[in-house]
């Protein structure tokens, strides 16, 4: 089982601190939403959490119990990474080859996480000939090919139809459940969130500014209170509800 | 084979872009080497205007003139179209946005760096072969008979020389990693191919590393040949070395900011 402990995650892009003091756990077998308006500093964290971007302070600590096979982490970060000019299966092959998926493994590995992701019948095709849905589950299907225990999805249902959310939140459940796996995962579809998510921490201008629960309704509202509340700005007025208090701990 | 020339490999073995550069490099060097021969014959035998005008640029006739004018063409081209491969290579991955899946990896990026410059390498040093066999295959169509052994030694210095374009083509790779794209790399090509000459013409070629593989297969006469110093072949080598070395350190050091 693996668990990723972040603690004090700074990251600034010249004068602009995209994340500012960030403390996070991802426990295994959970899946841990991280939710913010645009520009809050998710991705640039997610980034700093896959080990795709260094923080210039903080520790990150992954503490695996299990022997793991391969790359422990699989990430979907930005855009779905796809060579155009390899087909599907090759695509595949090579996310499962660079993730150390020792080569007579390799077509199993494919196959199973082609056929979870409903794109086994376009493994021949080239990936620069798919639609922008199918490309996204190439991405996520790169993502899950080396069998991780920690995964970090940013956005993983851009651009895809009602019948692909379906196939990637049964997917983010399956593997966080039944695999063990710890899953974080960023969205701005909060319902969506709200189906899948074990916990939702509220990431605003760079640092954390609460949590929300999963189960209580209105998780919008309470999204853009907690943001205003961090920005010393009353909204009660407009929500026409308090805006939930403030946790004592700014960060989690 | 490791994980990361298997996949480089398959990469350059799939792109457009590497298939149609390294195929045309190879029939262009080809066509050009016996047609400038046929055309040096022609001229010498029947004044032609266009046949006197090559003959200056190609000593000798038959074999003699094809072998020597497939060393200048490819001590070029292979410069110019590797160049392009190798700025291609790493500078996709920016402008694909790729570069997130090769980082965090088991297999270290460094490997993957020189994985690609390997790839290319492998890649062009394999299209010379083939262009300096197409070559013989086109001189014999033309009705040329069969090569001497002479003629076969200095086609062979020719697909030496492409590989000495294509050993100075990799400072273009580190230049679109630092530049995060293609582009700047080309650019950098271009300004080197025009630096190059200005050099030759001033009189230094025969240490400047771009320019040495065209001197030693005769492109500025026998003369200037002769006047190519080890230390400009060393530095060929250098800065070949020199530029890989940089990928790779660059490579181990990116991330996705």
């Amino acid at each position: 089982m693996t668990t990723l402990e972040a603690r004090g995650l700074v990251r600034r892009f010249g004068e602009v601190t995209a994340v500012d003091g960030v403390d996070l756990d991802v426990a295994a077998g959970q899946v841990h939403a991280l939710v913010g308006l645009n520009g809050s500093g998710k991705t640039t964290l997610l980034r700093m959490l896959a080990g795709v971007l260094r923080p210039d302070a903080g520790v990150l600590r992954l503490r695996s119990g299990a022997e793991p096979s391969g790359a422990v982490i699989g990430h979907l970060i930005d855009v779905p990474a796809a060579y155009a000019e390899l087909t599907v299966e090759q695509n595949l092959s090579s996310a499962a080859l660079l993730r150390a998926v020792p080569r007579a493994l390799v077509p199993r590995a494919v196959s199973r996480a082609a056929t979870a992701l409903g794109i086994a019948d376009l493994l021949t095709r080239r990936a620069g000939g798919l639609s922008l849905g199918n490309r996204q589950r190439l991405g996520l299907a790169a993502a899950l090919v080396h069998d991780p225990q920690l995964l970090v999805l940013d956005e993983p249902t851009n651009g895809l139809d009602p019948a692909g959310v379906l196939v990637v939140r049964r997917l983010v459940v399956e593997r966080a459940r039944t695999a063990g796996c710890a899953v974080l995962v960023s969205s701005h579809h909060l319902d969506e969130l709200a189906r899948i998510a074990d916990r939702i921490t509220v990431l605003h201008r760079g640092r954390v500014v609460g949590r929300l629960d999963p189960r209580t309704p209105d998780l919008e509202v309470q999204l853009f209170a907690m943001a205003a509340r961090a920005d010393g700005i009353d909204v009660t007025a407009e929500l026409g509800r308090p805006a939930p208090a403030r946790k004592p701990e700014a960060r989690s | 084979m490791s994980p990361a020339w298997t996949v480089e490999l398959l990469k350059v073995r799939r792109s457009p872009v590497a298939r149609t550069a390294f195929g045309a490099m190879a029939v262009i060097a080809a066509f050009f080497s016996v047609g400038a021969a046929l055309l040096a014959a022609r001229g010498t035998a029947e004044g032609s205007l266009a046949g006197a005008k090559v003959a200056a640029m190609v000593e000798g006739v038959g074999w003699s003139a094809v072998s020597g004018a497939f060393g200048q063409i490819v001590s070029v081209l292979w410069l110019l179209g590797t160049g392009v491969i190798a700025a291609w290579s790493c500078g996709r991955e920016y402008s694909d946005r790729t570069l997130g899946q090769l980082l965090a990896l088991p297999t270290p990026s460094s490997r993957i760096a020189a994985a690609k410059l390997g790839s290319v390498m492998l890649a062009s040093s394999t299209a010379a072969v083939g262009a300096a066999l197409l070559t013989l295959v086109g001189g014999v169509v033309a009705g040329m008979g069969l090569p001497g052994s002479g003629d076969l030694q200095t086609l062979g210095t020719g697909v030496l020389a492409g590989v000495a374009g294509a050993w100075l083509a990799l400072p273009f790779a580190w230049v679109a990693t630092v530049g995060r794209g293609y582009l700047p790399a080309v650019g950098a090509l271009l300004g080197i191919v025009m630096v190059s000459q200005v050099v030759v013409l001033l009189g230094g070629g025969s240490w400047f590393p771009w320019a040495v593989p065209s001197l030693l297969v005769g492109a500025g006469g026998a003369e200037a040949a002769a006047d190519v110093s080890g230390l400009g072949v060393a530095l060929v080598v250098s800065v070949g070395a020199a530029a890989w070395a940089s990928t790779v350190r660059t490579w181990s050091r990116l991330q996705l900011d």
